[in-house]
């Protein structure tokens, strides 16, 4: 009788030992933030740009010191020493071929891993990159300062240019839709070209500005526009610009940078006041009271385990699981 | 005449229900009467841990949970009334029992529940608008299906009894959530007030069977006899649920859902309680009980998440009275007093049960 007691009780200890998925996230881990500055590998707190390439490696894009690989466990920095065109980096992305393209005040660099190409020049003129994106059919556009947009097809370079708009050409945020619409943020509203036409829609067409610095698409099909000189955050939806004042007792003077979660909340980051997180239905903010390193949030992504990544104008990186 | 006729009508049914009960008991002689009488009388003390052959046994519970308190994942406690999101649940437990060898018992069973649980109470300000935000979700419905077996040991000693559980709960109930009923509502005399009320519908079930095995002992003196039981719940077939997003557009939610993969926890139970048998037809119990849940995970968020492990440990009190051969009427209370990751209930139960050998034979 002792031998069947002791003999169940081993059975129940085994069967109660046995993990499911033993390579499941542990919740404990997630509840807490992670900050990476320049104590744990940073070059710079300053943070401009945020971007995870195909190999999962976040690439962090400073103000004045280069560039910041992070590949799970420690960060490497790309400077001008390294090949890097200028130390300010402004936008990242990566072209079909695995080639990873930063955008400066100087121009852009091109890494594969190796080697840099650097392009100070387009036809002779002298650029900034502001803002970069690969799209699905495997262009890369380029959002540039005096130059309008650029367009690599991998062989060639097309330019659209808007004579009638100079603020137009002045190109801070590039976004790509689901249904391939590619649009752009710029100084003169918002412009979308939809494979065949460019249009630019401004105040006159419901915008409460036309100083448009970061646009996203969220999973409803809703296109989310953040301004760089008013508190208002804009929501294209119905054919219609809808303008939000997240918070009646706080002043957005800008929204850098926009996202959306895996729960489906969109983040947007702010100047001064943090992380606004938008739940389909209210909004809240975090803030240095909630954790971040630093209420002004310049850039953000998430990457394809799920985390958020923050980056902020003096407080580095801010890595949240949000759940 | 016409009272006694209307009650009459009233109970046929049930005597309907209970002639093929009544008949077989009807032919039982009267020595197998005899013992028959000796084994619905018998003391709690005294029970084997299964069912006598040929006995047949319903019970019925209900079960209310209060919960004010709830276990965070460090175990801390917080009072719930404070926050104003305390909330109850009711239950309504169903199973029939029946001895099929003196060693052998089968058991079938179905819960069912409800309850709603408030969560989520914020006060926000946005644009020119003040919104009072609330939560509650809302469990209710049958739960699984449990078949089981206990499997007595033939070690014919007068002081102690062991037997094993076997069983298993089928996907019989819905597990899938369902749209939820989110409401928005102006506050009344003022213009700018609303009440955003998030209502979400989750089915109790599971969506993949469970395995059930157990052990229970019982050491037992005159007066008094010492329980202790273990079972351990385990599934390893993963399955997929809703998440349902929400938002508000022209004053109306409008919802979209995203299928994810999950996998339930196991878990393992183990519960001590004594009895004293202060009269033949009066028991007395005092216990404690112990739930852990711990090695589910789900997709919900993205990657594969674990769940938190839960655990619950409790004490409890309760009677039984046999107030006659067939029914027994239990009564208990249950405090929880320590915890993780979880509501921290206090619970009342009451029950009855009714016993007959209604096919037995001496």
């Amino acid at each position: 009788m002792k031998e069947i007691g002791i003999s169940l009780a081993i059975i129940l200890f085994l069967v109660a030992s046995c993990q499911k998925d033993p390579d499941a996230i542990d919740p404990e881990t997630l509840n807490t933030w992670t900050y990476y500055n320049t104590s744990n590998g940073l070059s710079e707190n300053y943070i401009l740009s945020l971007f995870e390439d195909s190999r999962g490696n976040i690439w962090a894009g400073t103000f004045s010191q280069g560039v910041c690989k992070f590949d799970g466990n420690r960060w490497i920095t790309f400077d001008m020493d390294d090949g890097l065109i200028d130390i300010t980096v402004l936008t990242i992305t990566e072209d079909i071929e695995g080639n990873i393209w930063f955008g400066t005040f100087g121009g852009i660099s091109i890494f594969n891993g190796s080697t840099w190409l650097n392009y100070p020049t387009m036809d002779g003129y002298e650029y900034s990159a502001l803002a970069l994106h690969s799209d699905r059919q495997g262009n890369v556009w380029i959002g540039t300062d005096n130059m309008g947009i650029l367009k690599f097809d991998g062989q060639s370079l097309t330019q659209q240019f808007d004579m009638s708009c100079e603020d137009c050409n002045y190109i801070q945020a590039i976004a790509e839709t689901k249904n391939g619409d590619i649009w752009f943020g710029t100084l003169g509203g918002a412009v979308k070209f939809d494979g065949w036409r460019y249009t630019t829609y401004n105040i006159t067409d419901g915008l409460v500005s036309n100083n448009i610095k970061s646009i996203f698409e969220d999973s409803w099909g809703d296109i989310w526009l953040g301004t760089g000189d008013s508190k208002y955050i804009i929501k294209y939806h119905g054919g219609r610009f809808h303008s939000i004042d997240p918070f009646n007792d706080m002043t957005v003077n800008a929204t850098f940078a926009i996202t959306e979660d895996n729960t489906g909340d969109i983040w947007f980051g702010t100047i001064a006041n943090g992380a606004i997180v938008y739940n389909g239905a209210s909004m809240h903010s975090i803030l240095e009271t909630q954790g971040l390193s630093d209420n002004s949030v310049l850039s953000m992504i998430k990457d394809t385990k799920g985390f958020m990544w923050l980056g902020t104008h003096e407080g580095g990186i801010n890595k949240f699981f949000p759940k | 005449m016409n009272k006694k006729f209307n009650m009459f009508i009233r109970i046929l049914p049930i005597q309907v229900l209970l002639l093929p009960v009544i008949s077989f008991h009807a032919q039982v002689n009267s020595s197998g009467q005899d013992a028959i009488d000796i084994l619905l009388n018998e003391r709690v003390v005294d029970r084997p841990v299964s069912l006598h052959k040929g006995q047949l046994q319903t019970n019925a519970f209900y079960t209310f949970d209060f919960f004010t308190k709830s276990y965070d994942h460090n175990s801390s406690r917080s009072d719930l009334r404070d926050q104003g999101i305390a909330s109850a649940m009711h239950g309504y437990l169903f199973n029939i029992s029946y001895g099929i060898l003196e060693h052998i018992q089968l058991t079938v069973g179905m819960n069912y529940i409800s309850t709603s649980q408030r969560s989520n109470v914020k006060y926000l300000f946005i644009s020119e608008n003040a919104i009072h935000e609330s939560e509650i979700t809302e469990i209710k419905g049958f739960e699984d299906l449990f078949i089981g077996s206990l499997l007595r040991l033939p070690l014919n000693l007068t002081f102690f009894d062991i037997g094993i559980s076997l069983g298993i709960t089928l996907p019989t109930a819905k597990y899938r959530s369902e749209h939820p009923e989110h409401q928005i509502e102006s506050v009344a005399g003022f213009t700018n007030s609303f009440i955003f009320n998030y209502h979400n519908i989750n089915p109790p079930g599971k969506g993949v069977p469970a395995f059930l095995i157990g052990i229970q002992g019982k050491f037992r003196t005159s007066k008094m006899a010492v329980n202790l039981r273990s079972d351990y719940w385990m599934s390893n077939k993963e399955t997929t649920n809703i998440y349902w997003q929400y938002r508000i557009e022209n004053n109306e939610f409008q919802y979209q859902s995203n299928e994810y993969n999950y996998m339930v926890d196991d878990m393992f139970s183990l519960a001590i309680h004594i009895d004293y048998q202060a009269f033949a037809w009066f028991d007395i119990f005092g216990g404690f009980s112990s739930e852990n849940t711990f090695g589910g995970w789900s997709e919900q968020y993205g990657p594969r998440i674990s769940n938190y492990e839960i655990s619950l440990n409790s004490l409890f009190i309760g009677f039984e009275i046999q107030a006659t051969p067939h029914i027994r009427l239990y009564q208990k209370v249950g405090q929880s007093i320590s915890g993780k990751s979880t509501l921290a209930p206090f619970s009342f139960q009451t029950g009855i049960n009714y016993n007959l050998f209604p096919i037995k034979e001496f």
